[in-house]
C-alpha cells in the first residue's frame, strides 16, 4: 500500500512538475534571457517573451523600471532670442514604460485600467509624476496644466528613444493558447530591475496576474567605471586626469617617433636644411 | 565597431568619436584653444547626454593640450614661466567666477546676459583680429604685432617686473596674474575654457609673437581643463572615461598635426584663420539664438 501511494505520488509529481506548472485558467510568462548584461559591446538586446494565457482571455503586459528624477529645460523667447527660460525637475516617472497586449487597451474597464496602471494615453504616468522648480532649496510644484506640458514632452523623448511604447494587439496567441514575441530593449535602458506585470483579463475581470523580474546589470569594465564614478568621484576624477595626461604624453612621443621614422632624418637635420 | 559608454549609457561608433576628437585636436594644436566650444555640441548631436558631453570633452582637452604643449615646446614656443603666472590667476578667477555665477543666477536673467555677452565678445575679437591680420597680410611689412596697448604701458609701471626671454617681452607679474584672474572669471561666467580670450590677449595686449602666444595659451589650457574635469567628476559624476579615452587618442594626434600645420603658416595667416573660426562660432550661436528650436522642452544638463 505504501508503495502504491508512493507510485501515485510520483506519477502526480511527474505530471505536474514540468517547467511551467500550468493548469487550465493559469497565466504563465517567461523571458529569454532572464537577465540583460551590459558590457562594452552592448548595443541593445532582443528579449523573447513567451508563455500561456488562460482560455478565452486577453493578455495585457506592462514593462516598467523603477521611478527616477531628472531635470528638464524649457525654451522661450527673450526679446528676439530663444533661450532656456525655465528649469524644472520631474520625479516619480519610470524610465521604461511599455505595454504589449492581445486586445485593445480601451476595452479595459476604467477600474481595471487603474488597477493595472495601463491606459492608452500614458494617463497613469501623468498621474504619478511630479514636476517642480527648486528655489533656495525649496520645492515649488507646478500646477497640473503646466506640469502636463513637461510630462508630455518627456514621454515623447522616451518614445523616440524606444523606452516608452504602446503596442496594442501585437501579441498573438497560437495553439494551446501559447504566445511568443520579441521586445527590443534599447541600449539606453536603465541598469535596474525591470518588472513585467502580466494580466489575463476575461469578461471585464482580471482572472490571473503574474509578475516577472528582468534584471539589467552592467558587467566587467562598464560595472567598474559606473561604481567608481558614483562611489568615489575624487578618485575617479584623478584617474581620468592621469590617463589624459599620460595619453597626451604617450601619443605626442609616439607621433614624433613616427615622424622621424617616415622622414628618415632627425629634426636637427631638417631644421638645418 | 560600436562601443557602449558606461556613464552616457549609449552605444556609439568608435571611429566617429575618434574622428571628432581628431578634428578638435587639430584646432587645439593650430590655435592653442581647448576646442570644447565645438566638441560639446557635436557630441550632443550624436546622442551623448549634454552633461556627459560637457564633462567628458573637458577631459580630452587635457590630453590634446598636453600633446600640443609638447609639440609647441619642441619649437621653443611655450613660455612656461609666463604661462604659470597666468594660470595661477586663472584658477583663482575661475573659483570666484563659480560663486559669481550662483549669485547672478539668483538675481535672474543670468543666461540672457551671459549668452549675449559671449556673442558680443566673439564678434569684437573676431572682427578685430580679422581686419588687423588682413592689414598685416596686405602691408607685407613686419609680421608680428608691436603692442603698445594702454594695459602694457600700465604694466611697465607696476612692481615685480619680470623678463620673459622666450616671449621676448618684459611685464609685471602682477599684471599677468590679474589678466589671468579676469580671464578665469570670464571663462567661469561663460562656461568656456578661456582659450578664445587668452590668445588675443596674449597677442594684442601683451605683444607676444603669435606662435609663442599659441604655444603658451595651450599650456595654460592644460590646467583649466584639469580643474574642470576634477570638479565635474566630484560634483556631477558625469565624466565618461571610455568616451574621454577614445576622444583623447584622436585629439592628441590631431593636436600634434595641428602644431605641424601651424608651424608652416605665417603668423598673420594664422591670426586671420583664427578670426574666421571665431566669427563662424559667433554666427552659429546667433543662428541658434534666433531660430525656432526643434523642441521647446529638452532634458537638462550640460553647458
Amino acid at each position: 500500500m505504501k508503495r502504491l501511494t508512493l507510485l501515485v505520488g510520483l506519477v502526480f509529481l511527474l505530471y505536474t512538475g514540468n517547467a511551467e506548472a500550468v493548469t487550465e485558467g493559469e497565466l504563465s510568462i517567461e523571458t529569454n534571457p532572464t537577465q540583460i548584461k551590459i558590457g562594452l559591446g552592448f548595443s541593445g538586446q532582443p528579449v523573447d517573451v513567451f508563455g500561456r494565457v488562460p482560455e478565452g482571455s486577453q493578455l495585457y503586459l506592462k514593462i516598467t523600471s523603477p521611478v527616477h528624477k531628472l531635470p528638464l529645460d524649457k525654451k522661450g523667447k527673450v526679446g528676439p532670442l530663444w533661450m532656456d527660460v525655465e528649469h524644472v525637475k520631474v520625479d516619480g516617472i519610470p524610465k521604461v514604460y511599455q505595454v504589449w497586449t492581445t486586445g485593445d487597451i480601451d476595452d479595459l474597464p476604467s477600474g481595471l485600467k487603474e488597477e493595472t496602471g495601463i491606459s492608452s494615453d500614458y494617463g497613469f504616468i501623468r498621474a504619478s509624476a511630479g514636476v517642480y522648480k527648486e528655489k533656495d532649496g525649496a520645492k515649488e510644484s507646478l500646477p497640473r496644466e503646466l506640469a502636463d506640458e513637461y510630462i508630455d514632452a518627456l514621454v515623447k523623448i522616451y518614445e523616440n528613444q524606444g523606452l516608452y511604447t504602446l503596442r496594442e494587439g501585437v501579441i498573438r496567441t497560437g495553439a494551446d493558447n501559447r504566445f511568443r514575441f520579441t521586445i527590443d530593449v534599447p541600449a539606453n535602458v536603465p541598469q535596474q530591475e525591470l518588472l513585467l506585470s502580466a494580466y489575463a483579463v476575461k469578461d471585464g475581470k482580471i482572472i490571473d496576474t503574474v509578475k516577472v523580474h528582468l534584471a539589467v546589470r552592467s558587467v566587467g569594465i562598464v560595472n567598474w567605471v559606473r561604481r567608481l564614478a558614483v562611489a568615489n568621484g575624487p578618485m575617479y576624477g584623478t584617474i581620468t586626469v592621469i590617463l589624459a595626461l599620460a595619453g597626451g604624453l604617450v601619443i605626442s612621443v609616439f607621433s614624433n617617433m613616427m615622424e622621424k621614422v617616415f622622414s628618415g632624418k632627425t629634426r636637427m637635420e631638417a631644421e638645418i636644411e | 565597431m560600436d562601443i557602449y559608454l558606461p556613464i552616457a549609457r549609449v552605444e556609439i561608433a568608435t571611429f566617429l568619436i575618434f574622428g571628432l576628437g581628431g578634428m578638435v585636436g587639430l584646432l587645439s594644436g593650430l590655435f592653442g584653444v581647448g576646442g570644447g566650444f565645438l566638441l560639446t555640441p557635436l557630441l550632443m548631436m550624436i546622442g551623448i547626454p549634454p552633461a556627459v558631453a560637457a564633462a567628458s570633452d573637458t577631459n580630452q582637452v587635457v590630453a590634446a593640450s598636453v600633446s600640443g604643449t609638447i609639440a609647441h615646446s619642441r619649437n621653443g614656443n611655450v613660455d612656461f614661466r609666463l604661462g604659470l603666472i597666468i594660470v595661477a590667476g586663472g584658477l583663482l578667477g575661475g573659483t570666484y567666477g563659480a560663486t559669481l555665477v550662483r549669485a547672478l543666477r539668483t538675481a535672474g536673467n543670468f543666461e540672457v546676459v551671459v549668452k549675449l555677452a559671449y556673442v558680443l565678445m566673439l564678434l569684437i575679437i573676431g572682427l578685430f583680429m580679422f581686419f588687423e591680420s588682413l592689414k598685416a597680410i596686405r602691408s607685407k611689412g613686419d609680421r608680428e604685432i608691436k603692442s603698445n596697448s594702454a594695459v602694457l604701458r600700465l604694466a611697465k609701471r607696476l612692481p615685480l617686473q619680470v623678463d620673459f626671454p622666450v616671449s621676448g617681452i618684459s611685464c609685471s607679474a602682477v599684471m599677468l596674474f590679474v589678466l589671468g584672474l579676469l580671464i578665469g572669471l570670464l571663462a567661469a561666467l561663460m562656461g568656456v575654457g578661456g582659450g578664445f580670450i587668452m590668445l588675443p590677449v596674449m597677442i594684442y595686449v601683451l605683444g607676444m609673437p603669435t606662435h609663442k602666444a599659441v604655444g603658451t595659451s595651450i599650456f595654460t589650457v592644460v590646467f583649466t581643463a584639469i580643474n574642470v574635469t576634477l570638479a565635474q567628476s566630484i560634483l556631477n559624476h558625469s565624466v565618461d572615461i571610455i568616451l574621454a579615452l577614445i576622444l583623447l587618442v584622436g585629439s592628441s594626434l590631431g593636436a600634434h598635426f595641428g602644431e605641424k600645420i601651424g608651424r608652416n603658416l605665417k603668423a598673420e595667416r594664422l591670426r586671420i584663420i583664427f578670426s574666421l573660426l571665431v566669427l563662424g562660432v559667433m554666427t552659429k550661436m546667433m543662428i541658434e539664438l534666433l531660430k525656432f528650436p526643434a523642441s521647446l522642452i529638452a532634458i537638462g544638463g550640460g553647458h
